[in-house]
């Protein structure tokens, strides 16, 4: 199921250029309206101290929102950084699903192959990483093989 | 929001703004908000002044409170600002379009926040819309301001101005810091603000 | 003498600011790239965000451009530009143990499940100079050190797995005693700091402190209790995700990116509780990007901080009213400010002081 929370993982960091084709393709056929044009403002960020497992507040982080509505529906893109292009474009793709239109079903193949480069490019900066894993030796066992 | 393309909402607001900071600055005199509040249309279920300065005021970390008759004014603000409208002892901004009864000025001004002695930040601002106001003509009731940011005397008249919102005024803003600060717009766009250190005399009062 | 003002600055001000413009571009071959600064001063720039409270990296970059490299104005440059943003959404609660962890090790147990990895760190080199930085071309360069890199075991290994926390399998165990801490949600970008402090105002604080400020702290903390030295259970640098509601309906969320933190869980002390259990006591440290000494500091001074002791880390104004970087190197550096009122009145004071010595003498000569 391509809910908000797994379409905005893919939207805010798969290429811009799919995300413009798709914008401009919608652009074509819909009539757009910018509500807030994109926006740097802040977040606050939550985290849970594991500590006394209670919520603090860690910092702000900077982002970008944009508000754009079709046919009176509106939709929303917000994205870390500074990034009015990516959410304006993020808003029109929202604004078109709260609108009924098949978005998420004609790009559906585009969509799902850009998660797995993001899937797979994370975890290969991970991998990477994991490759600097230590493989203790007591020292006892070091003396007796060597 | 088709139809509030004509205020901006970053060089509108700043303009509002400007004149708020200077109307605090300098209690009584009167600033023209009419080029602002004429670029918003008709059809908003709010009082033009209302929009102008809920837009410029208000945000997600913000609260108001709004007295109105129009049913569908407050979540139309809500959702045009991001704030949200709380109980009149809650707010940040009392938003005040009609003409209450002396009861409901006696509520109001008993419930809203004034602040304590430690954190007087802490207070409410009070806007309220009024049909006249004049720095020239006596219509309505007329008052006699001084205090900081005055020099000697300055008179103001608005018309349409319940004068019980100044005795209950007078009582809550007695022990400085403490205390609310009011902000009067007019119909055709007319805006002075009273801060809680204006001393007020009217023979309405 | 009268109270006199003061004008004429105005002109040389101006001067000055060119001057420091002319400064720091007089002896430049080519201006410096914010985005190089991002990505190559990348220490530089996790200390200025975390200082500063602000995650905004390439902002940092330009901050610590303009600066010319003082973190401190930098951070000072960055808080100044968030008090001009709009903030109108909070995060829901980001859960660190979900961290896309990078690095990760552990100085309480070797074994800890999902293992130890260093990651991108310089703990384990001989701090030699490396002249050969000096003639570096990057794309050469970058090829050099993937072809040293081993090749991947298995690249396609799933990391969203995130690894299990050391503290939590001590307290599986019984092993850790939860901190008396006063609660409540507090913001102190929002809120006025009131003593005694709320936790989350507590760690809020520490979390954007001054780096230099809290490691000399922790340090003087751990000189002084020698037998309570604190282990690290477990340090992590990662990435964790930005989630928000969605503001128009209130049963989806929003995924707005991914936001690099360290966390850090410090085992301080032992505690003994009423009903005679002894357990550890743990300290909590987590900082937005990859700030492993000041995460450590935090861990450390939190914990102090929640317990009672005679030493100047246990007193939570000496600690919290101090480790702002904005704060303290604003009222420090005040003092350039014109000081010639206030000034003139400790030379008249002094003045009188003497008079009033002269004739003492005099009149015992007498």
């Amino acid at each position: 199921m391509m809910n908000k929370q797994r379409l905005s993982r893919i939207l805010n960091a798969c290429s811009l250029s799919l995300l413009k084709e798709i914008t401009e393709q919608l652009e074509q056929t819909l009539c757009l309206q910018v509500e807030r044009f994109p926006q740097t403002s802040l977040v606050m960020m939550k985290a849970r101290d594991s500590v006394s497992d209670q919520p603090f507040y860690v910092g702000e982080v900077l982002v970008t929102e944009c508000t754009v509505s079709f046919n009176q529906k509106f939709g929303i893109g917000l994205v870390v950084g500074e990034a009015p292009q990516r959410a304006y474009c993020m808003a029109a793709v929202d604004a078109a699903i709260n609108a009924g239109f098949p978005i998420l079903e004609q790009w559906r193949e585009r969509l799902e192959a850009a998660e797995g480069a993001i899937i797979a490019e994370r975890n290969a900066e991970c991998a990477r990483s994991a490759e600097s894993q230590v493989h203790f030796d007591t020292m006892g066992a070091y003396n007796d093989r060597h | 929001m088709t139809d509030t393309k004509s205020f901006h909402e970053v060089h509108d607001t700043r303009r509002v703004y400007r004149s708020l900071l200077d109307s605090m600055a300098r209690p009584g005199k009167l600033h023209d908000l009419s080029p602002q509040m004429n670029s918003i249309p008709n059809a908003i279920p709010l009082f033009s002044g209302t929009y102008a300065l809920g837009r410029t005021l208000l945000d997600a970390q913000t609260t108001f409170y709004l007295e109105t008759e129009n049913n569908e004014a407050a979540s139309y603000l809500e959702l045009r600002t991001g704030s949200r409208m709380l109980a009149a002892e809650r707010a940040d901004y009392l938003f005040i379009e009609t003409q209450p009864s002396v009861d409901l000025i006696r509520t109001l001004m008993q419930q809203i926040r004034i602040g304590t002695l430690l954190e007087p930040e802490k207070s409410a601002t009070l806007i309220i819309r009024v049909r006249a106001l004049s720095d020239s003509e006596t219509s309505g009731i007329t008052m006699t301001l001084s205090g900081p940011g005055i020099k000697k005397r300055r008179t103001l008249s608005a018309d349409g101005f319940n004068p019980e919102w100044l005795r209950i005024r007078a009582a809550r803003n007695m022990e400085y810091p403490t205390g609310c600060d009011f902000i009067l717009i007019s119909d055709n766009g007319q805006m002075a603000a009273l801060p809680r250190t204006t001393m007020i005399e009217s023979e309405a009062v | 003498m009268g109270y006199v003002a003061v004008t004429g600055g105005q002109q040389a001000i101006e001067t000055a600011n060119l001057l420091n413009q002319w400064y720091r571009l007089k002896d430049a071959d080519h201006a410096l790239e914010v985005t190089a600064i991002e990505k190559q001063m990348r220490h530089l720039v996790d200390r200025v965000i975390s200082e500063s409270g602000l995650y905004a990296p390439n902002d940092a970059a330009l901050a610590l451009k303009q600066a010319e490299g003082d973190p401190a104005e930098a951070a000072f440059l960055l808080r100044a530009y968030r008090s001009t943003l709009e903030r109108n959404v909070e995060s829901l609660t980001v859960d660190p143990g979900q961290m896309r962890v990078i690095r990760r090790i552990s100085s309480a147990f070797k074994d800890i499940p999902g293992s130890q990895i260093l990651g991108p760190t310089a703990d384990y080199t001989h701090r030699l100079l490396n002249f050969t930085l000096r003639n570096e071309e990057a794309q050469a360069a970058l090829k050099s050190v993937l072809q040293q890199l081993p090749k991947q075991d298995n690249p396609h290994t799933d990391h969203r797995q995130p690894f299990r926390k050391v503290a939590d399998l001590l307290r599986a165990q019984g092993l850790l005693s939860p901190p008396n801490a006063r609660n409540g949600l507090v913001d102190i970008t929002r809120d006025k700091l009131t003593f005694p402090v709320p936790r989350s105002a507590k760690l809020q604080l520490l979390s954007r402190g001054d780096t230099g400020a809290m490691t000399a702290l922790a340090c003087s903390s751990m000189r002084e209790h020698t037998a309570q030295h604190p282990t690290v259970a477990e340090l992590r640098v990662g990435y964790v995700e930005l989630t928000v509601a969605y503001p128009l309906a209130s049963n989806e969320t929003l995924s707005l990116g991914e936001v690099m933190v360290t966390e850090v869980e410090t085992i301080n002390s032992f505690t003994k509780k009423d009903n005679g259990d002894v357990q550890f006591q743990l300290g909590y440290g987590l900082t937005f990007g990859q700030n492993e000494t000041k995460a450590i500091a935090m861990a450390i001074l939190e914990q102090r901080l929640e317990t009672d002791g005679t030493s100047p880390t246990h007193d939570e104004e000496f600690v919290l009213l101090h480790v702002d970087s904005i704060e303290a190197n604003g009222f420090v550096s005040h003092l350039k400010l014109p000081h010639y009122i206030t000034f003139q009145s400790k030379l008249d004071v002094l003045r009188q002081a003497q008079k009033l010595a002269a004739e003492k003498t005099d009149h015992q000569e007498v």
